[in-house]
């Protein structure tokens, strides 16, 4: 096959899937941009920032409960910006925990926060299919475990009649076992704070170091180090590299082979 | 005070009533000496903060889940001083007229049998009294097995015996015959009269224990001694002067009943049927400009023809839905969205054998429509708040109300106490009735920015955790020379059920001691030394050390 051929015809599968992709996003408010706050983290989005109708996945690497790695404070403070303009936030909190002391801390207002707690599969994703369509829902934060398919489909499709943001906070391994339909994927460590903070700011500001796994249209693999202050605001931000491209999900789903057949061969 | 206790904790002498000081130094005592029979490890006990909401909610549930078996149902009207011989002012007693209805049920003892079979059914300890006047029946129901009740239920809570089985032993039904004098209760304590504590106090120094002793006493000299409330209560009960119940469903409230000719036995009909039903009790609140804040939906079920024949019971149960709304609605197709959600939890499993007779819709409680006047400043609260209202129903009546709450804070030094969660439906603040006027006249709440409090915690987000655990985890700690936590690990580690083989993570920072102690009135002392741990994998721990113990606990993750 020919050099001219297989430019076509990888021309054609990029028009193809930005097709699929314009028809996927139809049902989503168009052009509305919410920035995270952060410019170092609204330069890996597209268009500086999250976009309403969508559902971003925060990653760990330990799937332990009692490990603290940040994810919730940084899934607040995305959130925080999609509240101002008086929606509301709602967290799956199944098993009891949050304090409400450390919200009010975030500038989270505590009566725009709506808690639901679940006791099944099949009333958390019912329950989470009914608060991301709603209208008076800007966010809502939920720890996923396993998270089929259909159930995904179907919280991305919720998000987008709603227009709010859905912030997903999963393990690596359950991210990998699943198909994800989230918009913006990134996988977050928590950095030891030590060499960010000396003296009396030790443990006054905690540091994160980002990793974007996927975003349409922007280079994955991107990593940026940002930090969450007392107050609850972004510090600083220090972009590390700048590897390959990535494409959004239905992209990805259209190239599906090739990019098998690559990865297979090394 | 003491709310209620539980088996163990009455048996170690903590007792309903008595003063959290009391219960603290029995407490106290028993947390500082060597393990007591009554507990596992000395720490095995906890005290759980009484929630006078969800009181209130599961006895107005039961009043209207009892109105299967009469329409004139009712809770207890309470005084505002507390009654002796109760620990609490809430409402606790369910008052019922059954004047005509107990021939359907073959008398009134057979009546009293069939309610208390449904309360059993339903996981509840009834104790039933049946006479002419309500304070007659409220003295017999709550004295008659007053003195054998403990007994009873601490079978029950030691899994001695099961509430059927206490039920077949004890019927705990006491019936005072029609036109009975006061010598029919003359064994009663003189409490049964409904009387607050100073008069009881006073009527016990003079050696006045029982109502036999009381009613020697010339009733002249009554008023002047204790007031005219003391004639009042013994009228009410020995003379069974008549006294209203205060009834849930009074002529104030709206409703709409269908009765169909023959039973619906189809999912779809009984849709179609509660769609005209909630349409004709929309259109009525829609004339007096109201909303309903509860609605109860009852479906009248009835076993068919074929059931009969095999001698089955025709009368079953009734299947009551209960709602209680965020805000008041009028809205016919969000109240039979929410009525389908709760179907959908809760069906009523219609089939051939099962039918509904009869639906009747109710809106116990209604409160005018809440007007709209464009603010003059942006006000954020209120901007979606009836988006919010359609949403916070929904997840209610499907969840159910406990599992969709909102989160408040509470001034208190103990970190577990200070975030309190309420449904965010069906809120009522006292016993008798929703303060819908109070409510509607409440200035919004003001952003948290306008309005911060001083608790600890607030002023700072990386002192408290996001997290706390419901119960804290044992770790092991290795402390330096100047007593500052170093290394740490889980003890067990929970998420493998496994005792720890875990090695100890070098902790790189620890900021603290805080030193948090409890105030002296609100139960056992607890004095701890937190710290915040930054561990070298980058994870932030909230660890403390129970001064007390000198155990060392993780209490929360700052997620």
């Amino acid at each position: 096959m020919s050099e001219t051929e297989l430019l076509s015809r990888s021309g054609i599968v990029r028009e193809l899937a930005q097709e699929i992709r314009s028809l996927e996003t139809a049902q989503r408010p168009q052009g509305i941009y919410v920035s995270s706050g952060s410019e170092s983290m609204d330069r890996c989005l597209p268009n500086c920032g999250y976009a309403a109708g969508s559902l971003v996945e925060l990653t760990c690497e330990r799937p332990s409960l009692f490990s603290g790695w940040g994810g919730l404070s940084l899934a607040l403070r995305i959130a925080r910006p999609w509240l101002d303009d008086g929606k509301y936030l709602v967290i799956v909190d199944s098993h009891r925990r949050l304090c409400a002391p450390s919200l009010a801390a975030l500038k989270i207002p505590l009566e725009r926060i709506i808690v639901i707690r679940t006791d099944n599969a099949s009333d958390w994703v019912w329950g989470l299919d009914q608060a991301l369509r709603s209208r008076a829902v800007g966010a809502l934060i939920t720890p996923v475990k396993d998270l089929e398919d259909r159930s995904a489909r179907r919280l991305q499709l919720a998000v987008e009649q709603g227009g709010g943001l859905g912030i997903l906070l999963r393990d690596r391994v359950s991210a990998s076992r699943y198909p994800s339909w989230a918009e913006v994927q990134w996988q977050v460590r928590s950095a030891a704070s030590k060499d960010q903070a000396t003296g009396p700011r030790v443990m006054m500001q905690r540091w994160f170091d980002l990793e974007l796994l996927r975003a349409p249209g922007r280079q994955s693999n991107r990593r940026i180090r940002l930090g969450i202050d007392s107050q609850g605001e972004w510090i600083g931000c220090d972009e590390r590299k700048y590897p390959q491209s990535a494409e959004h999900l239905a992209a990805q789903l259209a190239m599906a082979t090739p990019r098998r057949r690559d990865m297979a061969a090394g | 005070m003491v709310s209620a206790a539980n088996a163990q904790a009455r048996a170690l002498g903590v007792l309903p009533g008595m003063t959290a000081t009391q219960a603290k130094s029995i407490a106290g005592s028993l947390q500082t000496s060597s393990s007591h029979p009554g507990l596992a490890n000395p720490g095995d006990w906890s005290w759980i903060e009484h929630d006078t909401q969800e009181d209130l909610e599961e006895i107005y549930s039961l009043a209207e889940r009892l109105m299967q078996f009469s329409p004139l149902v009712g809770v207890e009207s309470i005084d505002k001083i507390l009654w002796a011989g109760r620990s609490i002012l809430q409402p606790q007693s369910i008052c019922i007229d059954i004047t005509g209805l107990e021939s359907w049920y073959g008398g009134e003892m057979a009546m009293a049998q069939a309610l208390q079979r449904w309360l059993t059914s339903e996981g509840r300890f009834g104790c039933i009294g049946i006479a002419d006047s309500l304070g007659q029946a409220w003295a017999v129901s709550n004295y008659a097995f007053r003195k054998h009740v403990n007994t009873w239920m601490l079978q029950i809570e030691r899994n001695e015996s099961s509430l059927s089985e206490s039920l077949q032993q004890n019927p705990r039904i006491e019936r005072i015959a029609s036109g009975a004098t006061w010598e029919a209760f003359r064994n009663l304590p003189i409490e049964s009269l409904r009387l607050d504590i100073e008069t009881v106090a006073k009527l016990h120094r003079l050696g006045i224990r029982s109502i036999e002793s009381l009613v020697c006493l010339p009733r002249q000299s009554l008023t002047s001694r204790f007031g005219s409330r003391l004639l009042e209560r013994i009228d009410q009960c020995l003379n069974a002067h008549p006294e209203s119940i205060s009834v849930r469903n009074s002529g104030q409230s709206l409703e709409v009943c269908i009765d169909f000719e023959h039973p619906v036995f189809h999912t779809d009909e009984l849709h179609e049927a509660l769609q005209d039903g909630i349409q004709q009790l929309c259109q009525k609140l829609d004339s007096i400009g109201h909303g309903a804040w509860r609605l109860l939906v009852r479906l009248g079920l009835e076993v068919s023809t074929m059931q009969i024949e095999q001698n089955a019971p025709r009368a079953v149960p009734s299947h009551v839905i209960q709602l209680g709304l965020f805000q008041t609605s009028n809205d016919p197709k969000h109240l039979l969205w929410l009525i389908d959600g709760c179907l959908e939890r809760n069906p009523p499993h219609l089939g051939k054998n099962l039918g509904i007779k009869q639906i009747l819709i109710q809106a116990p409680w209604t409160a005018p429509i809440r007007w709209k006047q464009n603010p003059l400043f942006d006000c954020q609260t209120l901007r979606y708040r009836d988006e919010a209202a359609k949403l916070i129903d929904g997840l209610a009546a499907r969840l159910g109300r406990n599992q969709v709450v909102g989160l408040s804070l509470v001034q208190d030094p103990i970190p577990e106490r200070q975030t309190k969660s309420k449904p965010l439906t069906g809120l009522r603040n006292d016993g008798t009735e929703q303060s819908t006027k109070r409510k509607l006249r409440k200035a919004p709440i003001e952003d948290f920015q306008k309005n911060r409090s001083m608790l600890p915690g607030t002023e700072s987000h990386w002192t408290r955790p996001l997290q706390l655990l419901p119960t804290p985890i044992r770790i092991d700690i290795q402390l330096d020379a100047n007593g500052t936590p170093r290394r740490g690990r889980l003890s067990c580690d929970p998420n493998k059920k496994s005792s720890a083989s875990k090695e100890f993570e070098t902790i790189l920072e620890a900021i603290g001691p805080e030193r948090i102690e409890s105030s002296w009135w609100s139960g056992p002392t607890v004095r701890r030394s937190y710290y915040r741990v930054a561990l070298d994998s980058g994870l932030w721990w909230w660890i403390y050390q129970d001064l007390a113990s000198l155990q060392w606990y993780l209490h929360g993750m700052f997620h």
